[in-house]
């Protein structure tokens, strides 16, 4: 698997550092309880389109959100995130 | 004499790392270009000379590379503008050229090293293995790897042994 990163190109997959789904949000003001465990523990791992985060750690350091499928691991996009 | 299969020269240099401040990065290239007349670099580029260079080292950062103390200078012109660090401790810097340069740093090296996608005046950061690097391509065949000081013993070590048949 390869990303292009939109700063520096297109490179292999072990400059990357996988981040974990980009559409998780931390239930910020909840108690601790079924939300908090859903948020740590849960993942939709879904079979086709996914946001997910990867930070190009041996390259610019950026981190991006990148849409794949996870069943063919084709790319549809790569994005910065905003500094 | 003919052009040596591999060489490598070790190289003491002043270093001092840019990171502009949010919003910033038009102003530190103001002030750089007023003080050095040299055009801070866009992405996978750098621009200078021998005596002073600057490297382009992510978004918003970049590497002076230097043959004199730098951090200092830098660090008063760009008061409020950007956080200027000082790493001329921080890294080992080799230079490699010759022949079979390129053949030796694909050993370990996982981006295209071609000339037509990375030419001279280019600058990759990438991984010799599990070592990050900055890979400066000086002039034609000349290339500036750094790598993070503690790392640099290892890195030499894989150099060596990569370039041996070279020799
Ligand atoms: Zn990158």
């Amino acid at each position: 698997m390869r990303l292009t990163c939109p700063h520096c190109g297109n490179r292999g997959i072990e400059e990357f550092a996988y981040g974990g789904d980009a559409d998780r949000r931390r239930p910020d003001g909840e108690p601790f309880g079924q939300a908090w465990m859903d948020y740590v523990y849960l993942r939709r791992n879904p079979a086709g389109a996914h946001r997910e985060w990867w930070y190009h750690a041996s390259g610019c350091r950026a981190w991006l959100v990148v849409t794949r499928d996870t069943t063919t691991h084709v790319v549809a996009s790569v994005q910065e995130v905003a500094r | 004499m003919d052009e040596p299969g591999i060489a490598i020269v070790t190289r003491d240099r002043f270093l001092a790392s840019i990171e502009a401040r949010r919003g910033q990065a038009g102003a530190v290239a103001a002030t750089i270009a007023a003080a050095y007349g040299i055009d801070l670099p866009s992405a996978g580029r750098w621009a200078g000379g021998a005596d002073i260079a600057f490297a382009w080292a992510g978004p918003g950062e970049w590497s002076a590379i230097a043959d004199r103390p730098i951090a200092r200078d830098l660090a008063g012109r760009l008061a409020g503008q950007a956080a200027v660090t000082d790493q001329s401790d921080g890294w080992h810097l080799t230079e490699v050229s010759g022949l079979r340069v390129r053949d030796t740093l694909a050993k370990m090296l996982p981006i295209d090293l071609d000339p037509a996608a990375l030419p001279p005046g280019a600058v990759a950061l990438t991984r010799a293995g599990h070592i990050d690097l900055r890979l400066r391509h000086l002039s034609a065949g000349v290339y500036e790897l750094a790598v993070f000081r503690s790392l640099g013993a290892d890195f030499a070590g894989w150099l060596e042994a990569s370039a041996a048949e070279f020799r």
